[in-house]
């Protein structure tokens, strides 16, 4: 998942109201926090950036769930699954008694319900990617497809086959068997993501369009208030079956604050979480009143500045190269007010492929010079360095950038871009030459690192992760055999040649992977930061004053 | 017999200019005094000085201002309010912007009433509307309710008079109360004031430029020139004889019925001169046909007749 | 008089239509898809198609234009974009929180620029007059998202005297209402005080005060009554923009009106919601143009007849 629609949604959750102060009454078990936008949908198969995903998990629930370290365990599996020798087969056993929110017992069939939906496009979900790989997607994608073509001009005629998808299916009320066309280590991390999470198919019916503001689903909380723009309120659902109760009574979460006011709000007991914007950090981590209640969490991410290989001056490696030697990791680090650590590779720590002894670029600007000269560029050149708007401390950190390169002859000229402009051009064919793009995990794995980023294979003119637009044939062949590897050292090892191999190539200068700090009110307890969920709604409590 | 209203030594200045001058003269009951002269030569500000409503930047200085032996400089802000429409009514020169616009002219005569007289709001009205058939408004109820823009240039001047007199002064001060109105206008309005000077005994400080006014309600006549009265008499007197070289230049201006046509209207030369700027010596010298060498030197008001005061040292030296 | 009525309507209904047009195709020129902003960056080609489809995304521009404006006329402001709930719910739902942080800012405007334009045209050029002068000044260009946030982040947040932001019950609006009051203060007490100036010197001031009417009744019965009648004008245009919507303020005490919404719709691109937002407070402005010309007449006994 790309940097910036993680961020859009990750405006700090802030916690409850004071009893007393008068700034609008809450009850003494009700969590309250803010964001700055508000959820387009709570719809599991529309979910795609992080807050959203966080309701995502005390609305619904998945079949697998990972741990604090990062371990997969059951959720709605009453076991992790069978899998078979081939890795192509994964079987799986629903917990019994588990029910939705309107009652009813959770069977098999919710999940073959909830993927095949995924691929109708009037669910208009954004799984599809995702789940390519199941057995069968590609058929019953292009099926479901012509058949809502056919909606479109009226002609009611019988449904395109295939009509089902062969690579969901389930064998009875608490069994389910998930097929694979190629063998992926990483897809059991797939399906502790939303677009598996299994839905009511009575409620999806019965609210049609209307069904992502009415979520229905088997966790601890429901929702109980809808003010669009404004508010949202979650009580406890009366139908969730442990294992554990939730200790929050309510859950309250503020629509339309920024991250100046969440702050002020926070400060003043008027809000119970707070997610520390970088400009308050060093002031708030320093405030003996806070800095018990501060924690830190070091992201599964990595920003980096990416070059586009087919545009001059970018085009020699030599002069890519020059760029990861001209930038100060340490000093961008220090401009974020410590909130990062310079990154020595794309694939972050904690996430599977990683390379902890990898050393990346060192901070050589003479190097760097002497590589210029070779490429042809003594006195370097003029370039701009483009950045979006939705990330508050990027300008910083590409100014520091600039200075850095300003060192080695590259006059980078920075231009801010509206969030929304930056993603279509970047993702253009020869349109942008240089920018600051970051990524974080969909889940921990290389291949949601360099699979979708440095794929050549995966070029497109319009739409192409690949911002770099890179190709090399040698790194594409080993993407792909990873991708299908079964066995893990190998898998590890093949991920790892093939980062080798782009870091000197250099398509992308990594820079740091960020530090997110949040922070919680003294009355809040079990407040940690999970590496992917962040916050756990379903482990805090209040103490009672 | 005691002078209703007795002004003494009377100064205006701005700054160090003086526009009125020690100037002093004395209405009796049921008398009317015309105050006479160019713009600008200060009898407005005489006028107003009298009830404390000159602008801001004028100070007013003077020996005495008696009304009814009562001296006005002593008197407080608010027992000058007390005076103003209760004791002196002023009337001013354009009705038409000296009634407020967007009030109802009765409003404006009922709110002297409720002010001074305490009456209520259905008693001061209904004094309202016999007001305003006292100054001769022919269906008064209905005029009352309207508003200045709707009724004719006589009737607003009729209002003002109404407005003016509704609490019954004595004094009744008015400011060029024809000068904005057509002859035919002015004839009504003329009588209608001295009918009422008849019925009440009214006292009229009368400040105007137009001589033939003069000539119908005044009884006598102050002359004044660059701030000071230069000529005080009668006005049969005056008119008969006239001593001072301005008035007998006022006088010859007017242009006469009886005058052959063709014939161009007499003039007086130069203009008045700036307050800031008077000749030590008489202030007309400077435009006066005879001045001599002692004009050079400050002129006094003396006695020339009984009850003719003159300001000019040789005022004896012509006879018609 | 009638016929003058009609007049004005049509005008009004043309400006309308003009503004409707203009956002449109403004809306249309920005270089940025929605779908994108909607689907999210993982989408799929064939979800992205379907949404365009949907919205009739895919429709040319006059298609486009002529059924939104037909639905219009139906008071059918469609749907949004991004979170398919009927635009005119949305801008009826955020009006009230406008409407009152509007008639706050108002009622500052009222209660401290008429006393004060008062005095400052009775006393003029003694020190409060100068003092309002450079205060006024001052206060007109001040911007309004730097003065609400100093008085959140003094009076709120520092001191805690009020909320920080949101809406949760009256005490929510007062710092708002500050705010705009402040910004619109200064510039309706110097043009009370210039209207009272050209007043307080007609005649019939003079004749008030000559009937021994007290200052104050001088002053506020006979002078303000006249001086304020251009004020009106203004205050109604001012009203009508505030009333569509005060962005700035809005933003930072995190009141749920229209301004937000409105930013927010551009923020997406959420084209409906830009229309009907853009289009409501056109019509508040035309509709308060129209109000104010009626009681000006009502108001000026002098128009009135006429």
């Amino acid at each position: 998942m790309d940097r910036r629609s993680f961020l859009a949604a990750l405006a700090a959750p802030a916690a409850a109201l004071l009893p007393g102060c008068g700034h609008g009454a809450q009850s003494a078990g009700t969590l309250r926090l803010a964001y700055e936008t508000d959820f387009k949908s709570l719809d599991p198969a529309q979910c795609f950036d992080a807050s959203t995903l966080q309701v995502m998990r005390i609305l619904y629930g998945g079949l697998l769930d990972c741990d604090d370290d990062l371990k997969l365990v059951p959720w709605l599996a009453a076991e992790m699954p069978e899998v078979s020798a081939d890795r192509l087969s994964y079987t799986f056993t629903i917990r019994q008694g588990v029910r939705f929110a309107n009652g009813r017992e959770l069977t098999a069939d919710d999940f073959v319900y909830a993927i095949e939906r995924i691929f109708e496009p009037a669910t208009k979900s954004v799984g599809t990617t995702f789940l390519r790989n199941l057995r069968g997607a590609e058929p019953f994608g292009e099926a479901r497809q012509r058949d809502a073509e056919e909606q479109g001009t009226g002609r009611r005629e019988r449904l395109a086959e295939p009509r089902r998808l062969e690579g969901v299916r389930a064998l009875d009320r608490c069994t389910l068997r998930i097929e694979l066309e190629k063998p992926d280590l990483a897809f059991l991390w797939l399906l502790t993501l939303p677009y598996t999470y299994p839905v009511p198919r009575e409620e999806v019916e019965r609210h049609g369009e209307v069904f992502s503001r009415n979520p229905c689903g088997t966790g601890p909380f429901l929702l109980d208030e809808w003010q669009r723009g404004q508010r949202l309120g979650f009580g406890r659902n009366p139908m969730f079956q442990g294992p554990a109760r939730p200790g929050l009574d309510r859950i309250e979460m503020l629509i339309g604050y920024d991250l100046m006011t969440q702050t002020m709000m926070f400060e003043r007991g008027e809000l119970d979480l707070l997610n520390i914007p970088l400009p308050d950090l060093v002031r708030l981590s320093r405030d003996p009143r806070w800095s018990p209640q501060v924690r830190s969490l070091l992201l599964q991410e990595t920003d980096f500045l990416s070059m586009n290989c087919e545009m001059e001056p970018f085009t020699d490696p030599r002069v890519r190269q020059a760029v990861s030697y001209a930038v100060n990791r340490e000093r961008i680090v220090q401009f974020t007010s410590g909130a990062g650590i310079p990154a020595q590779g794309l694939v972050p720590p904690g996430v599977f492929g990683h390379d902890p002894g990898r050393k990346g670029y060192g901070y050589d600007p003479g190097r760097a010079k002497r590589m210029l000269q070779e490429a042809g560029y003594p006195d370097g050149f003029a370039v701009e360095l483009w950045y979006p708007t939705d990330v508050p401390h990027w300008g910083q950190i590409c100014q520091v950038a600039q200075q850095d390169l300003k060192k080695v002859g590259i006059r980078a000229n920075l231009k801010q871009v509206a969030e929304s402009i930056f993603n279509e051009a970047t993702a253009r064919r020869r349109t942008v030459a240089f920018s600051m793009y970051g990524w974080t995990e969909d889940y921990p794995d290389a291949s949601d690192f360099l699979g979708t980023l440095c794929d050549g294979s995966k070029i497109a003119e319009e739409e192409c992760t690949n911002a770099s637009f890179y190709n090399n044939e040698d790194v594409n062949e080993l993407l792909h055999r990873a991708a299908v590897a079964t066995d893990e050292a190998a898998r590890a090892d093949l991920y790892r040649r093939a980062e080798d191999l782009i870091l000197e190539d250099a398509p992308v200068c990594v820079l740091i992977h960020p530090k997110e700090y949040r922070m919680c009110q003294p009355r809040v307890k079990g407040f940690t930061l999970h590496p992917m969920w962040f916050v756990r709604y379903e482990n805090l409590w209040l103490e009672r004053a | 017999m005691q002078p209703l209203l007795d002004i003494r030594n009377l100064s205006v200045r701005f700054g160090a200019a003086p526009a009125v001058d020690g100037v002093s003269f004395t209405v009796a009951e049921g008398e009317t005094l015309a105050l006479v002269g160019e713009s600008g030569c200060g009898k407005t500000l005489t006028a107003l000085s009298v009830l404390r409503l000159t602008p801001p930047a004028a100070v007013v200085e003077a020996e005495s201002i008696a009304l009814h032996r009562r001296e006005l400089t002593r008197l407080s802000e608010r027992e000058m309010r007390q005076v103003r429409g209760k004791e002196v009514g002023v009337v001013f020169q354009d009705p038409l912007t000296a009634l407020n616009p967007v009030w109802p002219v009765g409003e404006q005569v009922a709110e002297g009433l409720r002010l001074h007289e305490g009456l209520g709001r259905r008693a001061a009205w209904e004094r309202t509307v016999e007001a305003l058939r006292e100054v001769g408004i022919a269906d008064p109820r209905r005029r009352a309710s309207e508003y200045p823009h709707q009724l004719s240039g006589g009737m607003r001047q009729r209002a003002m008079i109404a407005a003016a007199l509704a609490c019954r002064p004595p004094l009744l001060i008015a400011d060029e109360p024809t000068t904005a109105l057509d002859v035919t206008l002015q004839a009504q309005i003329i009588d209608l004031l001295l009918r009422l000077r008849e019925e009440r005994r009214l006292s009229i400080l009368l400040i105007t430029h137009d001589l033939g006014v003069v000539a119908e309600l005044a009884h006598r006549v102050a002359v004044l020139y660059a701030g000071q009265v230069v000529e005080s008499a009668g006005v049969a007197a005056l008119f008969r004889r006239p001593l001072h070289p301005y008035t007998r230049a006022l006088l010859s201006a007017v242009p006469r019925v009886d005058g052959q046509a063709g014939r161009r209207l007499a003039t007086i030369e130069g203009a008045v001169p700036d307050p800031t700027r008077y000749p030590s010596g008489c202030r007309f010298a400077p435009r006066c046909p005879h001045a001599l060498e002692p004009c050079r030197e400050p002129q006094e008001l003396r006695e020339w007749e009984a009850g003719h005061w003159v300001r000019c040292g040789r005022a004896g030296e012509w006879t018609t | 008089m009638i016929v003058r009525l009609l007049r004005r309507l049509l005008w009004a209904a043309l400006t309308l239509l003009g503004t409707s047009l203009i956002v449109f195709l403004i809306a249309h020129a920005v270089p940025a898809d929605p779908i994108k902003a909607f689907a999210g960056p993982h989408a799929d080609k064939a979800t992205q198609e379907a949404l365009r489809r949907e919205l009739h995304l895919d429709d040319p521009l006059a298609t486009q234009y002529l059924r939104f404006l037909g639905n219009a006329l139906r008071g059918d402001l469609g749907r949004s974009n991004v979170t398919r709930e009927p635009v005119i719910e949305a801008i009826l739902a955020r009006f009230p929180a406008t409407l009152a942080l509007s008639l706050g800012g108002l009622l500052i405007w009222l209660v401290v620029s008429i006393p004060l334009g008062v005095l400052t045209a009775k006393h003029r050029d003694k020190p409060i007059d100068r003092v309002t002068l450079v205060l006024a000044t001052v206060t007109v260009s001040v911007p309004t998202f730097w003065l609400g946030r100093m008085l959140q982040f003094e009076l709120a947040y520092r001191l805690g005297w009020f909320p920080v932001a949101g809406l949760f019950s009256w005490t929510s609006l007062i710092l708002p209402s500050v705010t705009l009051g402040i910004v619109g203060v200064g510039y309706y007490a110097r043009l009370v005080h210039s209207n009272m100036l050209d007043v307080l010197n007609q005649d019939y001031i003079r004749a008030a005060r000559a009937r021994g009417l007290s200052e104050p009744v001088v002053l506020f019965k006979h002078g303000l009554r006249n001086a304020c009648l251009p004020v009106l004008t203004v205050l109604g245009m001012d009203m009508a923009g505030l009333l569509g919507g005060v962005v700035f303020t809005e933003s930072v005490f995190a009141l749920p009106g229209l301004g937000a919404l409105s930013l927010q719709a551009v923020l997406n691109l959420d084209v409906p919601m830009i229309m009907g937002t853009v289009l409501f407070a056109a019509l508040l402005v035309v509709t308060a143009n129209l109000v104010v010309d009626c009681v000006y007449r009502l108001v000026d006994p002098r128009i009135k007849g006429a």
